[in-house]
């Protein structure tokens, strides 16, 4: 994944940053100054439990703050589009063709007369979808193989991280782009994945190329913690691999996992957009995908630059605030990891 | 050093072998020759057309046939029975044309942005530089290069020419030279390709400097009263890269998709471009040897990293 990493935090790294504390934001805010007399002398305030401390990196984090209500609202719009436009998504009026954006047509309207803001938020379904499911199957795949590498070790460890480093030699655009068509020529392929082109076909072919960091990183932890006393007591209490990994070392690597979570979703809403641009994402539904929007505009751009341009900007918007929001989840729930 | 890079090479037989396998296997499941789009096929035709390809025989004999005449250099015929070694080799060189362009825009502006912003941590320049990444990471290459085409073709056409990439009577017979016209037509796109890697490496280069800049040696060095300048170039500089060098070689297949959907945007007759035409036309024929020179480059671009992070570190020792 990429790497967005935030400044260091006053109070954290105070003494670290020597000479070179910012100007003005730091040790006198309130946060800061409550950090700072619960670690020197813990008499005064009460504890924070690790969930307000969260809260609190997170808050100072400002567009981290404004991505994650930005997101909130482009949500809502987008699955309850009746909210904003009562326009019709797939039929238009033909006499209103091609119109560019005024009152009655915010984004303008396409060569049928379809309301484009209408579209945009209808296919934003699609988009979100994709970014949200390729996200979380590939957690779990890469929870999973990182957790069973960094805890067995030995050969295991050795397989699954060279299979890891294989996966991440392969050109992503370039596998998606084959893979995407093998529904459409084998049987079984298309008994397991899907049928061509479909969500699910997508999301599952997706899936298989976004584990991997999450897989690394589970790993890094897991190798760390799995040498902890808590691992050790609960192993004299007789507790069995099993649980000690599902219920010891994994939820104690939440903070990683959420962040990068995040990142594979705006990873993986960039990523099918691409694909669609080529014209191998999601096809066949009633309202095309974000990226196809483009593709399929992209000759008209210059008489008609709103069906290029809006649908672009969604795709930038959504993704500039989820990634906003991974850097400031960074910021609040894993400090210390800094590097992807 | 000489000894790894010969074991390295020599371990690279058997990943190309076992590549070459899975790149046959994949490329034959998804392509369908006799599919083609070939209205005037008459039997005989297919029936040729089978001969050709071996497709009558055993998966596994088609393959070790192929292999065979891949590895001595025999690429074989397309369907239309035009060798497909001249067609490759033209759009192999515009790739490395606009790949080599894109690279050294990558590397400078991403480098230089990351070190100055780390260097003025929190001033005007890295909060713009903090904010142009996030956008630069976020935005959909394509759609900046569309948005590159509207903006700067439309309203400067004078700057970058609206005509098509090879200008008529400007080296259109050849696609070898690298003329002006050939540079002036390749900024846009390889700009488009280098943005997501400026992103990146800025952000990169800036937390690996950054990590430096607070270390002791470096405040060792400015005790001994060694200049400023020498001290970030010398010192800073060179242990900062390091991470950065391992980064750039996984980077490799990010770049080659960067490039496939720029020269689809901008409609230049490289590999991307190719390999989009001969996977929609299901030339598998063609495919085959795009996809294992694609797997040879992620190797060889692996040990070139390898090789320069044991320049870059000593301590590193490469046995």
């Amino acid at each position: 994944m990429t790497e967005l990493e935030h400044e260091h935090r006053p109070g954290e790294h105070a003494v670290v940053l020597q000479g070179e504390l910012p100007p003005d934001d730091s040790l006198e805010t309130p946060d800061a100054v409550d950090a700072l007399t619960t670690a020197g002398q813990g008499l005064s305030t009460k504890p924070l439990s690790p969930g307000r401390l969260a809260w609190r990196r997170f808050r100072r984090h400002k567009p981290a703050l404004v991505s994650a209500f930005l997101l909130v609202v482009i949500s809502v719009v987008v699955f309850f589009p009746q909210l904003l436009t009562s326009s019709d998504p797939i039929r238009g009026n033909p006499k209103a063709a091609n119109q560019a954006p005024s009152a009655t047509h915010w984004f303008g309207t396409n060569n049928l007369g379809v309301d484009q803001l209408s579209r945009i938020l209808h296919g934003g379904q699609i988009s979100l979808k994709v970014g949200l499911a390729v996200a979380l199957v590939s957690a779990v795949v890469g929870v999973a193989i990182g957790a069973m590498a960094g805890y067995y070790g030995k050969w295991l460890d050795n397989l699954l991280m060279r299979v890891t480093d294989l996966f991440l030699a392969i050109p992503l655009l370039v596998a998606l782009i084959i893979l995407s068509r093998l529904p459409a020529q084998n049987k079984w392929a298309q008994t397991v994945v899907g049928e061509t082109n479909s969500l699910r076909s997508i999301v599952t072919i997706l899936s298989l190329f976004f584990w991997m960091p999450m897989a690394r990183i589970v790993r890094g932890q897991i190798l760390s913690l799995k040498e902890k006393e808590f691992v050790e007591a609960a192993r004299a209490l007789g507790a069995r691999d099993r649980r000690i990994l599902v219920r010891h070392l994994v939820p104690n690597c939440t903070g990683a996992i959420v962040v990068n979570v995040t990142l594979s979703v705006a990873a993986a809403i960039l990523t099918e957009a691409a694909l669609s641009f080529l014209g191998y994402g999601i096809q066949g539904t009633l309202i095309p995908t974000w990226g196809f929007m483009i593709a399929d505009e992209k000759g008209s751009y210059q008489t008609h630059p709103w069906l290029v341009l809006f649908p672009g900007m969604a795709i930038l918007l959504v993704v500039l605030c989820v990634n906003y929001l991974g850097d400031g989840l960074r910021d609040a729930l894993d400090p210390k990891q800094r590097k992807v | 050093m000489v000894l790894y890079a010969i074991r390295r090479l020599l371990w690279s037989i058997p990943v190309v072998i076992i590549a070459s396998i899975l790149v046959f296997v994949a490329v034959k499941s998804t392509t369908n020759p006799s599919a083609q789009r070939c209205p005037t096929c008459r039997a005989e035709d297919s029936q040729r057309l089978a001969q050709q390809l071996h497709l009558n025989e055993s998966g596994a004999s088609q393959y070790i046939n192929w292999f065979g005449k891949f590895s001595h250099g025999d690429f074989g015929k397309t369907l239309r029975q035009k060798p497909v070694w001249p067609d490759l080799r033209d759009a192999i060189i515009v790739t490395l044309q606009l790949g080599a362009l894109a690279y050294v825009i990558t590397i400078g502006l991403g480098l230089t942005m990351g070190v100055i912003s780390a260097i003025k941590q929190y001033s005007w320049f890295d909060s713009l530089s903090t904010g142009a990444s996030f956008f630069g990471l976020s935005i959909p290459p394509f759609f900046f290069g569309l948005i590159l085409q509207i903006v700067l073709v439309l309203k400067f056409r004078d700057w970058f020419g609206t005509t098509p990439f090879f200008t008529s009577g400007v080296n259109n017979s050849s696609s070898t030279g690298l003329g002006y016209d050939r540079l002036i037509h390749l900024i846009l796109p390889a700009f488009t390709v280098a943005v997501q890697g400026i992103a990146i490496y800025s952000r990169y280069m800036r937390s690996s400097m950054l990590d430096v800049l607070n270390s002791d040696f470096l405040r060792t060095a400015r005790a001994k009263g060694i200049s400023e300048r020498r001290v970030i170039v010398r010192h800073a500089l060179r242990n900062a890269l390091i991470p950065v060098v391992t980064y750039s070689a996984i980077d490799v297949g990010a770049i080659i998709g960067g490039l496939v959907i720029t020269e689809q945007i901008f409609q230049i007759p490289g590999m991307g471009v190719y390999f989009l035409q001969a996977f929609r036309d299901g030339e598998y024929v063609k495919i085959l040897p795009w996809m294992m020179l694609v797997v040879l480059s992620v190797i060889v671009l692996n040990l070139i990293a390898d090789l320069v992070y044991g320049v870059l570190d000593p301590r590193i020792r490469l046995d």
